[in-house]
């Protein structure tokens, strides 16, 4: 009887459950692969594993403890202030500079659209793993590009890797960054109808009000989406402080991202748990900062 | 090839109301247009019928089947869309062949068929085209191909030639009507145009505001609409709508401007009712310069010659008479005509309910 | 005399942008000069300089897996080979994305059901945990697995992070698609999976375009998984070959095996990327992104 009723809902549902269904590998692989190795590192920040040595095999649960410490760890808030003017600042810049890189691809009058793309193109087209000797080239103090050129201007050289360290870290992240945001944007500039400007011009709008009333109200999404996107990557990638840093935290502190932090404390102290406590606090700056911007966007 | 039953269809989107408890039956092969003002309810009609809407309540039955539960690609219906809906990325020969190759009909059959469906509409010298590369009429009748190239049990067109010139219509209108014949299928035709309806239909159903207001042969919806909006929604031009009261004891008609004496014969039906609506079509009035039987003095307010007719508007105070004469009449504009009425061709309507009277 | 003005508007406008576009074309190709240069100079270095000859050994060096000489220690160069299994990574990746992200991204388009918008977000947020917090998890998971030296397991765990934002990019290109094609389709026969792959996917040509480009990038450039997941160097892809054979901790320049070859070998790998972006061009230029749905 039962059986027989089940058969009939199926029958009567089916279209919606295929539907539902095709949601489903996609599913299963976000869940195997980020949710289950997130879910294992929460669960890590509440032990005293450690990577090696004895805690290794017989560590144990101990609460709170890791965020306890972390909250009094004075390297904790040195880092945390590191990193908010790191994501801050190269959030503008990798939005900004993406954003004009899309706007010279897509409706700038510029001539030669391809080349332009193809140039912008070509920082994330190199290997990342190029990224640091490609930078060092630039900013070594005795035989850098970049210093070798404010010579020649009689200008005086920087200390870019050491005291403009984190300065430095903006300039490379920046430049390596602002990819995504330029080939978004550019697509978004493009599917804007061209009669909306047209209708625009009609009514005599300049070139700002254009923008405006025109164009910002269409992009508003997929920018909100940069932004989110560029944030995670921000506060989640170290490969650039790390190339400043190495396998220990520099004195000063300079390059200390908390993702980096974390790194060193799991990997070099093999505190393995604190370093997934910080792993976890970023995790949360990150859900919370999205769900706002989301909140904004909808407005 | 199967009778149509439309059983108390509501349809409410979110909290707007689009069809009301809609009762229809579509006989067995049979041609039955929709007739509606914009937003009535016709293309959600079809919709439901094709599967498409699910009823908010009520039911469809194809024949003795419910169909309510029947997934839309079994239901063998065919439908034209308002919007042609071609398939962008195929050749027009691909959007017409698409129900047959979907059926896995043979090649050699599949090109037989479109090449007939194609010269039927005129359309096979664009078989090798894209869809954007074609005008608006071209693509009506690629998605007309595509619909009747399967001899569905049940057509649905959703105003099919609204985009055609005026001759090229007359001639699809009489194709569809053949190939709907000789297919046996059930059709119903969804369209704007009064004219279509009239020379098309078996039967035609009138809609507002999601309510059938009336079904009936495209004779029976002109000489006797149930209601004043069939009366002023049939014809053209519209039928003349006079508010007026009627008054029992001198058994006139009283429009304000001037009255008319009301027949013996009608008297009974008008007997209770005090505010009434009469209905007098444009052609069944006469306009004279002199004075005749049961006529009233009016004044010519516009003159609209039409070809082999005028359009003559009269007014006097707030009644406003629209006339159509023979185009020998001259008149011009403020001159003072008379105007007689046909006292048996004119319509009564309740003014609070609108229901036809007489 | 509006035309007048606008002609005066235009020309200084349109020195603006040139001045803005070759400020950042500088800023864009600077670094990238001693990359170019290093490349052919017979006496590569790792600081731009004038180089005293030019030559196309480099190339052919990385081409034929010439072994790179001198400095720390002589690692082996699989080169071709590590070219191979980055293209073979990054295509499993392209066709896991795009596959499952048209599959979902409809899913999600065409389904109402509550809580629909949660689900959007968590899919969104699913990567929010920073990578290197899950080094250790992901390897035991992946040990498990079997993913451990798998190219198509790193394709796969590489898929896994690009996902979320290409169902988001390509569930907007769906809700933009007319439902009365779909339906149209119904109608003549088609159920619902015949009629995605022949009428909604064939119509939404830009997007996947999008989400194939962008995944590609992520399977090409993919660094973290493989340096985790993979320790044979003849499985390498050519990230992690590169990095391989520049000797590790960047910050200390001396320790760099062979300039010469490298930089060659970072040419080379650059190619393919642009090379598809400009045959993707035109399809990518129409990107439409999912919105919440406000009901
Ligand atoms: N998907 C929808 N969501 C909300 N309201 C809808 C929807 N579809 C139709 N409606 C509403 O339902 C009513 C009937 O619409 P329908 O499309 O059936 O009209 P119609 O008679 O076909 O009009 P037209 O002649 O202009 O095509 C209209 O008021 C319309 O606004
Ligand atoms: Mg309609």
């Amino acid at each position: 009887m039962k059986i027989l009723k089940i058969k009939a809902w199926i029958r009567d549902n089916l279209d919606q459950i295929v539907l539902s269904l095709l949601i489903v590998p996609a599913l299963a692989l976000i869940f195997t692969f980020q949710f289950i190795p997130a879910a294992w590192t929460i669960w890590f920040s509440f032990t005293d594993m450690a990577l090696i040595g004895k805690k290794a095999l017989n560590w144990s649960f101990i609460g709170f403890k890791n965020y306890l410490d972390l909250i009094t760890d004075v390297y904790f808030w040195r880092s945390m202030n590191v990193t908010i003017q790191y994501c801050a600042v190269s959030l503008v810049l990798r939005f900004t500079i993406g954003m004009l890189a899309a706007l010279f691809m897509t409706l700038s009058k510029v001539k030669g659209k391809i080349f332009i793309a193809a140039v912008f193109l070509l920082p994330s087209a190199i290997p990342g793993i190029m990224h640091p000797y490609v930078w060092i080239s630039m900013l070594e103090p005795n035989y850098g590009t970049l210093n070798t050129i404010l010579g020649s201007f009689g200008l005086p050289r920087q200390s870019w890797t050491y005291g403009a360290v984190t300065e430095s870290l903006i300039m490379i992240n920046t430049w390596a960054g602002y990819t995504f945001t330029m080939i978004l944007m550019a697509s978004a500039f493009k599917s804007i109808p061209r009669e909306y400007y047209e209708v625009a011009e009609v009514y005599g709008a300049s070139r700002w009000q254009k923008f405006r009333k025109v164009t910002f109200p269409l992009i508003k999404f997929p920018l909100i989406l940069c932004l989110i996107l560029i944030f995670k990557e921000d506060i989640d990638d170290f490969t650039y402080a790390y190339m400043f840093t190495g396998e220990s935290p520099r004195p000063d502190f300079k390059t200390e991202l908390l993702s980096l932090y974390a790194y060193h404390k799991a990997f070099h102290y093999y505190e393995l748990g604190f370093g997934c406590a910080v792993g976890f606090i970023i995790a949360i700056i990150v859900f919370v900062l999205t769900l706002l911007q989301l909140k904004f966007a909808r407005l | 090839m199967v009778e149509i039953t439309l059983e108390n269809l509501t349809k409410y989107f979110d909290s707007v109301k689009a069809l009301d408890n809609l009762n229809l039956k579509i006989r067995d092969k049979e041609l039955m247009v929709l007739l509606g003002p914009s937003g009535c309810g016709k293309t959600t009609t079809l919709r439901i019928i094709a599967g498409l809407e699910k009823a908010t309540s009520g039911h469809v039955y194809f024949g003795n089947k419910l169909m309510d539960r029947v997934p839309v690609r079994e239901r063998n219906v065919s439908m034209v869309f308002q919007s042609y809906a071609l398939f962008p990325h195929m050749k027009v020969f691909d959007n017409i062949a698409f129900p047959l190759i979907i059926a896995k009909y043979p090649k050699d059959e599949v090109k037989k068929r479109v090449k007939e469906i194609a010269e039927l509409l005129r359309i096979d010298n664009l078989l090798d085209r894209k869809p954007h590369q074609l005008s608006g009429g071209q693509q009506q009748r690629v998605a007309l191909g595509r619909a009747l190239i399967r001899k569905p049990t049940v057509l649905l067109l959703d105003e099919p030639l609204a985009n055609l010139d005026a001759k090229l219509r007359v001639e699809m209108r009489s194709e569809i009507k053949r190939l709907q014949r000789s297919f046996e299928s059930t059709a119903i035709y969804v369209t704007h145009d009064q004219v279509e309806a009239m020379s098309i239909a078996d039967r035609i159903a009138v809609l507002n505001n999601g309510q059938l207001q009336q079904v009936g042969t495209p004779d029976e919806l002109y000489h006797h609409p149930d209601n004043i909006f069939v009366a002023g929604f049939i014809g053209t031009p519209s039928m003349n709508l006079l508010d007026c009261s009627f008054d029992e004891e001198k058994s006139i008609l009283d429009f304000g401007p001037f009255t008319l004496d009301v027949p013996e014969n009608i008297k009974p039906l008008l007997k209770g009712s005090s505010e009434v609506i009469v209905g007098i079509r444009a052609r069944d009035l006469q306009v004279s310069k002199e004075k005749m039987q049961n006529s009233i003095p009016l004044e010519i307010y516009t003159v609209e010659p039409l070809g082999e007719e005028t359009i003559i508007i009269l007014i006097s105070e707030n009644v406003r008479i629209r006339v159509v004469t023979r185009l020998e009449f001259k008149a011009d504009i403020g001159e003072n005509v008379w105007v007689s009425f046909d006292l048996n061709r004119i319509h009564i309507f309740d003014k609070k309910t609108g229901r036809a009277i007489l | 005399m509006s035309s007048v003005l606008k002609k005066i508007g235009e020309p200084s406008y349109t020195l603006l942008e040139y001045v803005v576009l070759i400020t950042l074309m500088i800023y864009v190709l600077t670094p990238l000069l001693w990359l170019l240069e290093t490349s052919v100079n017979t006496d590569p270095t790792p600081y731009l300089s004038i180089p005293k000859g030019i030559t196309i050994d480099h190339f052919i060096a990385v081409l034929t897996n010439r072994p790179i000489t001198g400095g720390y220690a002589a690692h082996p160069v699989y080169m071709t080979r590590w070219i191979m299994n980055s293209l073979i990574i990054s295509g499993t990746t392209v066709i896991i994305v795009v596959m499952l992200a048209a599959l979902s991204g409809y899913s999600l388009s065409r389904l109402r059901f509550k809580g629909k918008n949660l689900l959007m977000t968590l899919i969104l947020l699913s990567g929010f945990m920073p990578r290197m917090a899950m080094i250790l998890p992901l390897f035991k998971l992946c040990r498990t697995l079997g993913f451990v030296d798998n190219l198509i397991g790193i394709a796969i765990v590489v898929s896994s992070g690009t996902l979320p934002t290409q169902i988001w990019i390509l569930k907007g290109f769906f809700d933009q698609l007319p439902r009365d094609l779909e339906e149209q389709a119904w109608i003549c026969g088609c159920d619902r999976i015949s009629a995605v792959f022949r009428v909604i996917l064939p119509n939404v040509g830009p997007g996947l375009a999008v989400v194939a480009f962008m995944s590609f990038l992520s399977g090409w450039g993919a660094f973290t998984v493989p340096l985790i997941l993979i320790r044979r160097e003849y499985l390498f892809p050519i990230s992690l070959g590169i990095a391989s054979v520049f000797i590790h901790n960047p910050g200390e320049i001396g320790l760099v095996v062979d300039y010469g070859p490298t930089c060659a070998l970072a040419v080379l790998y650059a190619v393919p990327s642009i090379a598809l972006y400009i045959l993707l061009r035109e399809r990518l230029m129409e990107i439409r992104l999912a919105r919440l749905e406000v009901r």
